[in-house]
């Protein structure tokens, strides 16, 4: 009887053990895989990209990829559908536009504030609707949105309301290669948090409140506590996106960056790529900006049907994206995260 | 007879859903260490007194004690944190996550003591080699077996179980009275509700019947099943008067 007892322990041992390891190894490919495309990225705009439009395209590029994965770590891990990251994107862009043209703040210090403010601001964001469940969240969200858009167009004094306002001419000087790598370290930080929280035991917490909300409260998981934490890191990441946003386009108004596209763009592009994995939301923002951009080059008027119809085709064969669509077939490694 | 360290008790438990009184004024004491059944016809309001005592619903009136202390109304998790866990009539296994992830996420971290503490009931149930499996490729038996191991990784004292043996086949059936026989020797408590009553004669060393919410009867499980109120609540009174008219 003792016996048993103790081979049974060895044995189950071995079997986490074996299981532990090869989590460990796929940890290291997955380590290597991003080390590579991050100096990949970072010797594009030496060796590839030839001119200033370029340069931009990739930067806006990173940045759809950074806020992708950023909407992930909500909406992906813990499977509440953000509708409204418009806002927080919106928001951060909000803080560098006002912050250096009309408070006289240095770039440097209206980059990191857009993050913190935005992180702030995604807090009671997250506390206002996260306890709202399921559809009615989404609907929510895209309800504080616009809130939220048609304060800053009223506020004209402020913001200059639907008119806008330029950012200082100073900003519009610098290399456009300086906000390309900024960006690059902004796409970084943002995988490596998330890839660090899918790897944790607080990004099992959220794929179980994913999987099934109140099973996960009653195996002891705070689920609020969970779900406002991951919403404020997107959120903060969101906003820093944002503020980059503003310093590229150089100009600001609730048009380009408060309106609902922008929040459904994102969604759409996690969705296609594969909600909840790392890959997913970097090719959706990679594949999707890419074809839009393609699309409003060649075919102006026809960019959104394009669109559309990406995502329609999506829905009906791929419902977990292509990357969860991958990863959920048999020829994936199980337990591999990527 | 019965172990007389009370570990939940519950008093004047009372729960309305609009007109219906869902439970009545129910009362239940389960001592440490027991394995106590709740058996009583469908709607007799079993269910609702699991979802009320682990937190999901709160009730209208009457208290939950649990281990000395009230938690009446406390939320979910805390209660599950307290040490009272539930399993459900329908599995809820994380369909999309490992085996693995499954039991992490009860047991709050990777730490190396939930491997030393699960691994034997994992093989006891022979799930062991399928730790990388996704729950929802399990069979409904085995997810099971996984929620009754999952809840001991979340550290519980005492179980619910919401008919653990519905639709499992008896090879499952087996690994599922081990475990909970092993998690029994190892000082755990259970509440179980089923409708085998050759099963609950089995595990249990006391009863609880329920119907229309309220005690109807209890005691140990011969006492039970020749209480004439037994055949009542599941046969109604008309079954009652024609035997005895034979």
């Amino acid at each position: 009887m003792h016996m048993t007892s103790q081979t049974a322990r060895s044995r189950s041992k071995g079997a986490a053990a074996a299981y532990r390891n090869k989590t460990k190894t796929y940890r290291r490919v997955s380590i290597a895989l991003a080390a590579l495309t991050a100096v990949g990225f970072a010797a594009l705009p030496t060796f590839w990209l030839a001119n200033t439009y370029q340069v931009r395209v990739a930067t806006l590029v990173m940045m759809w990829m950074g806020l992708a994965t950023a909407w992930n770590i909500v909406s992906g891990f813990t499977g509440y559908i953000s509708f409204g990251h418009a806002a927080l994107f919106g928001s951060g862009a909000y803080v560098v536009g006002l912050g250096t043209a009309r408070y006289d703040l240095e770039l440097w210090v209206a980059l990191p504030l857009s993050f913190v403010l935005v992180g702030a601001l995604s807090f009671f964001f997250g506390l206002l609707t996260l306890r709202i469940k399921g559809h009615y969240f989404a609907i929510a969200t895209l309800g504080v949105a616009e809130a939220i858009r048609v304060l800053i167009n009223y506020a004209r004094s402020i913001t200059e309301g639907v008119v806008g306002f330029p950012l200082p001419i100073d900003l519009i000087l610098i290399d456009p290669k300086v906000p390309y790598y900024i960006m690059l370290g902004g796409l970084i930080a943002v995988v490596i948090t998330a890839a660090m929280i899918l790897s944790s035991d607080f990004g099992i917490r959220l794929l179980a409140i994913r999987e099934d909300e109140a099973g996960a409260e009653a195996l002891g998981i705070n689920t609020a506590r969970s779900k406002v934490i991951a919403f404020t890191i997107s959120g903060a990441f969101s906003g820093f996106f944002g503020g980059m946003f503003a310093w590229i386009l150089n100009f600001l108004s609730p048009e380009s960056v408060l309106t609902p596209f922008v929040s459904l763009q994102v969604a759409v592009m996690v969705i296609v790529g594969g909600m909840g994995t790392i890959v997913g939301p970097l090719a959706g923002g990679l594949g999707f900006y890419m074809l839009s951009e393609f699309a409003l080059v060649t075919a102006p008027r026809l960019n959104l049907l394009l669109l559309g119809s990406v995502l329609i085709v999506s829905m009906l064969f791929m419902r977990r994206g292509v990357f969860g669509t991958l990863m959920a077939s048999r020829f994936w490694p199980r337990g591999f995260r990527l | 007879m019965r172990p007389d360290s009370l570990l939940l008790e519950v008093s004047g438990l009372t729960k309305h859903f609009g007109g219906v009184v869902a439970v009545d004024d129910l009362d239940l004491r389960v001592n440490r260490g027991e394995i106590v059944g709740l058996i009583g016809p469908n709607g007799s309001g079993k269910t609702t007194t699991f979802n009320i005592i682990s937190g999901a619903l709160r009730p209208d009136e009457g208290t939950i004690v649990f281990d000395g202390t009230d938690i009446t109304s406390w939320p979910t998790y805390r209660i599950a944190r307290a040490g009272l866990a539930r399993t459900f009539q329908l599995t809820r296994v994380f369909d999309e996550m490992t085996v693995y992830e499954n039991l992490v996420a009860a047991a709050g971290s990777r730490a190396e003591v939930v491997e030393e503490r699960i691994g034997p009931l994992l093989e006891l149930v022979r799930l062991e080699d399928h730790l990388a499996m996704p729950a929802g490729n399990l069979s409904i038996g085995q997810q099971k077996l996984l929620e009754m191991v999952r809840a001991a990784a979340l550290g519980a004292d005492l179980f619910l179980l919401d008919e653990p043996f519905a639709g499992i086949n008896p090879t499952m059936e087996r690994h599922l009275i081990d475990l909970i026989n092993h998690l029994q020797s190892e000082g755990s408590t259970f509440l179980l509700i089923d409708h085998e009553m050759q099963l609950v004669t089995e595990l249990c060393s006391y009863i609880y019947l329920m119907d229309f919410g309220r005690n109807f009867a209890e005691g140990t499980p011969e006492e039970v099943r020749e209480d004439p109120r037994t055949l009542e609540a599941y046969f109604g009174k008309g079954y009652i008067a024609g035997t005895r008219d034979q």
